[in-house]
C-alpha cells in the first residue's frame, strides 16, 4: 500500500502491522441497508526491540480498534500482524496462552479490568497459573517481585482493588500485564484518566521499565504532552489511516500534515502563555511536487466508503506523510 | 467595573462525622470574581474545587455539608439565602455547566424544550413564545441547522454538540456569572479548542463572568486571566495567570507545572524525568488538615 520503502531495520520488529483493515458491517438507513464501517484502512506499522511507537488521534479515528487487532481481540478484514515474527492470526498463529507471553495490553480504566472479589495477588498468579508455574511459593514469589517493580510492596498482594487509589490501580494493571514476561506491551490510554502528579509518576515508572526490561511499547493516545514526552516513533491517525508517521523529533519540530499541525495547536498548552519554544510551530512544509496533502483539512473522510487512494510518501530522513498524486 | 461581581470569604466546608469534628474538605477559601473575568480554579481531583463551585450554586447544603464563611454577589450571601430565592437565581443570574452533558440532560425531551425551560422559569415567557428563543440560542452557540437539532433528543448529538446544548442553555438568561466545571474534560482535543473559543467569545460578548474549573492547566493558561490554585482543600496560590505560569512561587504549583510533560520540552530538556511529588497527607489531624510537597521516598 505504501509507496515509501520502510528504511532497513538494523532488527526483527517485535510488532510488525501491515496493511490492517478492520470493516465493521453495521444494519442502517432507510431499507436496513447493510452498511460497511471503514474503522481501519490499510494501517502500517512497525515497532522495533525498546521503542516506543505512539499512536495518535481523535475518537473514533481508530487507533484502539487497532490495537485489539494487535492483541487478537478483534480479527482484522485483510493485512498480517506479527509480534515477534510470529502472525497473530491465520493457519500459523500460535495459541492465545502462547499470544499472553508474547504480548500484553494496559488499559486506560485498571479497575474496569480487575476482579472487584479478587485480591491482587491471586489476579496477578492466576496468568501463572494458566502457563504452568505449579509451584505455589515460586508463584507467590513472582508476584512479589512484579508488585517490587511497579512500586508497590508485596504485602499488597493480599489486598483487593478498590482498597488501591488511581495511580496504584494503574500500577497494578502494569504489573499484570509483565508478569508474564512479555516484549511488548500495548499501553491504551495508559494515564488519561490519572491527575497531573500520578500521571508524572507512571509515564516514569513506564520509562523505567522500558530501560531495565528492554519492554517494547505501542501506546495509543490523544494525550500530545505525553506522546512527546515518551515515544520514540509517532503516528497520526485521521479516520482509519496513518496520516503522519516518523521520529518524535520530525514530527513534534516540523509537523509536516495539516491534520497534525491542527493536533498541534489546539493542544492548550502552558509554554503558550510562557513563550516557550512551541509557541509558534514552523510554517508548514510544502507537499512534494504534484502532490496534495490527503485528506485535505475541513474534510472528513466518510468512513462508510472505502477511502479514495492516496500514497504515504518520504518527506525526510524519518518522516513520511499521506498524500494524493495530482 | 467597580467591586467585585463575587467575593467569596473564607469559605469552608465539612462533612459532618460522626465520630469527632466534620471532615473539611474546603478549608478558608477566599477569592473574588470580576465582572465579565475569566477565572480558574485549577487543581487535582479531592482538591475541593468541584465542592466550591457546588456550595456557590446552592447544591451542597445542610444536612449533608457543613457551610461557613460567606459568598457575596450583589450584597447578598449565596451560603445564606433560602432555597427559593437560590433557585430563582440558579440558570438565571448564576449558571452552570459541567463535563458530562449527557448526565446534565434530560434524555426524555427535546433539546429545544430543555433550552425554552429557560425562558419560561426565568423570563415567564409562553412557550410558544419562548420555542423560537431556543432555537435563537442555539444558533448563538453554532449548531448548525439550529431549528432542525432543537427538535433532537440528547442521544442523537456528539459529546461536542452535546455541550454547546448546556452552553445555550447557561447563557439563555445572560447570567451575570457562569461556573463551568470541567467542561471541556470529556471532549477531543480539536472540538475542545473549539468550545473553549465558543465560552470565551459568547462571555465576552454578554459580559459573563466565568469560573472556570479544570484539572488541565493547558486549558487554565489559555482561557483566564487570574488562577487560584487549590489542593486538599485550601487555595495555595492566586495569581494573574502569566506570573502563575512564567515564576510559580507556591511549592505545589512548582511541583504541578514541573510534573507535566509540555508540549514542545523535549526538544530543550531531553527525555527527564517528571518531577515525581508525594502529595502527603496528615490524616492524623482534624480534617484533612495539611498537605505539603516531598520527594518522593524521602521520610516525612
Amino acid at each position: 500500500m505504501s509507496a515509501a520503502t520502510l528504511p532497513s531495520p538494523a532488527s526483527e520488529p517485535i510488532l510488525s502491522v501491515k496493511d490492517l483493515h478492520v470493516r465493521f458491517p453495521v444494519a442502517g438507513g432507510l431499507l436496513r441497508r447493510r452498511r460497511i464501517v471503514h474503522a481501519v484502512n490499510g494501517v502500517d506499522l512497525a515497532v522495533q526491540p525498546g521503542q516506543c511507537v505512539s499512536l495518535v488521534g481523535e475518537s473514533g479515528c481508530g487507533k484502539s480498534t487497532t490495537a485489539l487487532a494487535i492483541m487478537g481481540l478483534q480479527a482484522p478484514s485483510s493485512g498480517a500482524i506479527t509480534v515477534e515474527g510470529r502472525p497473530v492470526y491465520g493457519p500459523g498463529a500460535p495459541d492465545r496462552l502462547a499470544r499472553a507471553r508474547l504480548a500484553q495490553i494496559v488499559f486506560q480504566d485498571p479497575f474496569s479490568t480487575l476482579n472487584p472479589r479478587e485480591t491482587i495477588g491471586r489476579a496477578l498468579s492466576q496468568p501463572l497459573m494458566l502457563h504452568g508455574v505449579k509451584d505455589r511459593a515460586e508463584r507467590a514469589d513472582r508476584v512479589a517481585t512484579s508488585l517490587r517493580q511497579v512500586g508497590l510492596l508485596p504485602d499488597h498482594a493480599t489486598r483487593y482493588p478498590h482498597e488501591f487509589s488511581g495511580g496504584q490501580r494503574q500500577r497494578i494493571g502494569i504489573a499484570r500485564a509483565m508478569i508474564l514476561g512479555p516484549r511488548l506491551i500495548v499501553l491504551d490510554e495508559p494515564v488519561s484518566a490519572l491527575d497531573v502528579s500520578i500521571r508524572a509518576q507512571i509515564i516514569n515508572l513506564l520509562m523505567d521499565l522500558q530501560q531495565d526490561l528492554g519492554l517494547s511499547y505501542l501506546m495509543i493516545s490523544h494525550d500530545l504532552g505525553v506522546v512527546e514526552h515518551v515515544s520514540d516513533r509517532v503516528a497520526v491517525m485521521f479516520a482509519g489511516q496513518i496520516v503522519e508517521e516518523g521520529g518524535w523529533r520530525e514530527v513534534f519540530t516540523a509537523p509536516a500534515h495539516p491534520y497534525t499541525r491542527r493536533l498541534i495547536e489546539t493542544i492548550p498548552n502552558p509554554a503558550r502563555l510562557t513563550g516557550g519554544a512551541q509557541e509558534i510551530l514552523p510554517p508548514a512544509p510544502e507537499p512534494p511536487s504534484g502532490t496534495r496533502f490527503w485528506p485535505p483539512i475541513g474534510q472528513r473522510p466518510e468512513i462508510s466508503r472505502p477511502p479514495e487512494p492516496s500514497t504515504f510518501m518520504n518527506i525526510g530522513k524519518d518522516h513520511r506523510v499521506r498524500v494524493r498524486v495530482g | 467595573m467597580s467591586g467585585p461581581l463575587l467575593d467569596i470569604r473564607g469559605l469552608t466546608i465539612g462533612i459532618p462525622n460522626r465520630n469527632g469534628p466534620p471532615l473539611q474538605i474546603v478549608r478558608d477559601l477566599s477569592f473574588d470574581i470580576m465582572p465579565g473575568e475569566i477565572f480558574g480554579l485549577v487543581g487535582e481531583s479531592g482538591s475541593g474545587k468541584s465542592a466550591s463551585a457546588l456550595a456557590l450554586m446552592g447544591l451542597n447544603r445542610r444536612p449533608l455539608t457543613t457551610l461557613e464563611g460567606q459568598a457575596l454577589y450583589g450584597g447578598q450571601d449565596l451560603l445564606a439565602m433560602s432555597r427559593r430565592s437560590m433557585r430563582k437565581l440558579r440558570g438565571d443570574r448564576i449558571s452552570m455547566i459541567f463535563q458530562e452533558p449527557m448526565t446534565a440532560l434530560n434524555p426524555l425531551a427535546r433539546i429545544g424544550s430543555q433550552i425554552a425551560e429557560m425562558f419560561v422559569l426565568h423570563r415567564g415567557l409562553s412557550w410558544s413564545d419562548a420555542r423560537p428563543k431556543a432555537v435563537e440560542a442555539l444558533a448563538a452557540v453554532q449548531v448548525p441547522d439550529p431549528k432542525g437539532r432543537a427538535r433532537a433528543y440528547p442521544h442523537q448529538l456528539s459529546g461536542g454538540l452535546r455541550q454547546r446544548v448546556m452552553i445555550a442553555m447557561a447563557m439563555a438568561c445572560r447570567p451575570d456569572l457562569l461556573i463551568a466545571d470541567e467542561p471541556t474534560t470529556a471532549l477531543d482535543v480539536t472540538v475542545q479548542a473549539e468550545v473553549l473559543r465558543l465560552i470565551r467569545e459568547l462571555c465576552e460578548r454578554e459580559g459573563t463572568a466565568v469560573l472556570l474549573i479544570s484539572h488541565d492547566l493547558g486549558v487554565i493558561a489559555q482561557m483566564c486571566q487570574r488562577v487560584g490554585v487549590m489542593a486538599n482543600g485550601r487555595l495555595r496560590e492566586l495569581r494573574d495567570a502569566k506570573a502563575l505560569f512564567t515564576d510559580p512561587r507556591h511549592p505545589y504549583t512548582q511541583g504541578l507545572l514541573a510534573a507535566l510533560p509540555r508540549l514542545g520540552s523535549r526538544a530543550t530538556e531531553g527525555r527527564h524525568r517528571l518531577a515525581d511529588l508525594d502529595m502527603a497527607i496528615d490524616r492524623d489531624a482534624p480534617g484533612f488538615s495539611e498537605t505539603y510537597l516531598r520527594p518522593r521516598g524521602e521520610a516525612a
